[in-house]
């Protein structure tokens, strides 16, 4: 009986979570939401166990022009091998496509979208669920959160501040997650902790 | 004298060719209103897509995600393009994702100042490159390079074929509200009040406030309206910009039931007060 009260309750949990993603996203200064994601590699990423380290996360979508500007261009993998380097960031590229949706991977084929596009994600985590997508209230890809080593949600949103898929504009753009970055890393408020996310809508189960 | 303006007509719309890279879901094409260009005058110009079914583009404000149309001119010397009018938009829901734009075909228009001093008899050539995004449930960026060359005269003459267009355009594009707007902000947001004359809302059961900047209002929000004789209040939720005095926007009215067909769309700017 307590198993099905359970069951009943963990269902019930994930009926609730795309309707409180409309109104419930989370607020930069507090702490970021937590998750259990299964990664492409096969493991099992628990964001708490990251405390003590500046954690990037990354939306994506491979088949999303927007994000096609960015690999295609070569300007998300150059900030990710940098922002690794000069910050030590854990950087997390999460997929919340959903099954049959534009951008869904498999385990074999989300490690092989990485080797082909020579990027530099420490993890990519799979959530076809949209769960922590919905907790997080990502809506474009790429949409881009930062969380400080105290686990404090301290970015969230538009990679720079050029909302267009077009590839002319990357260079001269200002990129929010690198800035942000750095404020934090002088130990300064970060300048622009909410920026305007551009992008594909996520690829969500509705 | 009037074949050949027939002719320059029909060579102004076959000069709208499709884009270089064009994707077959949609058609775009630059459209003269003038067979003939005046020196000193204005040349009614139409970009126009035509969408498959299932697809959409976006409004100046796309919303929550997507892109608005970008254009690069290429005019001669001289020659300046007027701000693109916009049609009123449509909302398209994707789960909690709310954008605004357009399905089926839309027309934007714009205007191109005539140097005073463009030679009678040469050609005025314009060129843009359009950059467009287009959705259904994925996304493809468009691009197109279209031109056009318009016969250069004294006087200016029409595009006899292509004056339903823009008659038909021109009725899309919102005109500038008749009542006094004003704003304020609200515990969840902004709170925008529209007054009238007696009976300036009567027939009115709805409306829908379409925010001209990205982010200031929450664009997948639910805004309740308030409908008197002579009053309209929308409370609008906030979205993740902060609201600095100042609201654009275009405001959509639905018809309450019972009523005549819809009062249509206007546009409005409003202040707070003491800003």
């Amino acid at each position: 009986m307590l198993k099905i009260v359970k069951k009943m309750m963990v269902l019930a949990l994930a009926l609730a979570a795309p309707l409180a993603a409309a109104s419930a996203a989370p607020q930069v200064g507090q702490p970021a939401p937590l998750f259990t994601g299964v990664t492409a590699a096969g493991g099992s990423l628990d964001l708490a166990a990251l405390k003590g380290k500046t954690v990037v996360l990354e939306w994506t979508n491979k088949d999303c022009p927007y994000v096609g500007k960015h690999y295609g261009t070569g300007n998300m993998q150059k900030l990710q091998k940098r922002m690794k380097s000069q910050h030590a960031v854990t950087w997390i590229s999460i997929i919340s496509s959903a099954p049959g949706r534009q951008g869904y991977l498999e385990p074999d084929e989300a490690l092989a979208n990485v080797k082909e596009t020579d990027a530099a994600p420490d993890h990519v985590v799979l959530d076809p669920k949209g769960i922590i997508g919905q907790a997080y209230g990502a809506v474009t890809t790429p949409h881009m959160y930062i969380i400080d080593a105290k686990g404090v949600l301290r970015f969230m949103g538009g990679i720079d501040d050029k909302p267009t898929a077009n590839w002319r504009s990357v260079e001269g753009a200002h990129n929010h997650v690198e800035a942000a970055l750095a404020d934090l890393a002088a130990g300064r408020a970060v300048k622009e902790p909410m920026t305007r996310p551009y992008g594909c809508t996520v690829k969500y189960a509705y | 004298m009037k074949a050949t303006f027939l002719k320059a007509a029909i060579v102004a719309l076959a000069a709208a060719a499709p884009a270089a890279q064009a994707a077959p879901e949609v058609a775009t094409r630059l459209v003269s209103a003038l067979a003939a260009v005046a020196p000193g005058g204005t040349l009614d110009l139409a970009i126009e897509q035509t969408l498959a079914p299932g697809w959409h583009t976006y409004w100046r404000n796309p919303g929550d995600s997507g892109e608005a149309l970008s254009m690069e001119w290429k005019l001669p010397a001289g020659a300046e393009a007027a701000a693109l009018a916009w049609p009123v938009p449509a909302r398209f829901a994707t789960g909690p994702v709310m954008t605004y734009g357009y399905k089926g075909k839309v027309t934007f228009l714009t205007g191109v100042s005539v140097p005073s001093d463009w030679p009678v008899g040469r050609p005025f050539e314009v060129a843009v490159d359009i950059y467009a995004l287009i959705c259904s449930d994925i996304c493809i960026p468009v691009e197109a390079s279209l031109t056009l060359a318009v016969p250069t005269a004294a006087k200016a003459e029409p595009a006899e074929a292509v004056v339903p267009l823009f008659v038909l355009a021109r009725r899309q594009i919102p005109g500038e509200c008749p009542w006094q707007p004003s704003v304020r902000s609200t515990e969840g947001g902004m709170r925008l009040q529209l007054a009238g004359g007696a009976g300036a809302f009567a027939g009115v059961g709805n409306a829908y406030f379409f925010a001209e900047t990205w982010g200031v209002v929450k664009h997948a929000g639910v805004q309740n309206a308030e409908v008197t004789d002579r009053t309209l209040v929308l409370d609008l939720p906030g979205g993740q910009v902060p609201f600095g005095g100042e609201l654009s926007g275009v405001v959509s009215l639905r018809a309450a039931s019972g009523a005549n067909p819809t009062p249509g769309a206007c546009r409005i700017e409003a202040r707070a007060l003491g800003q």
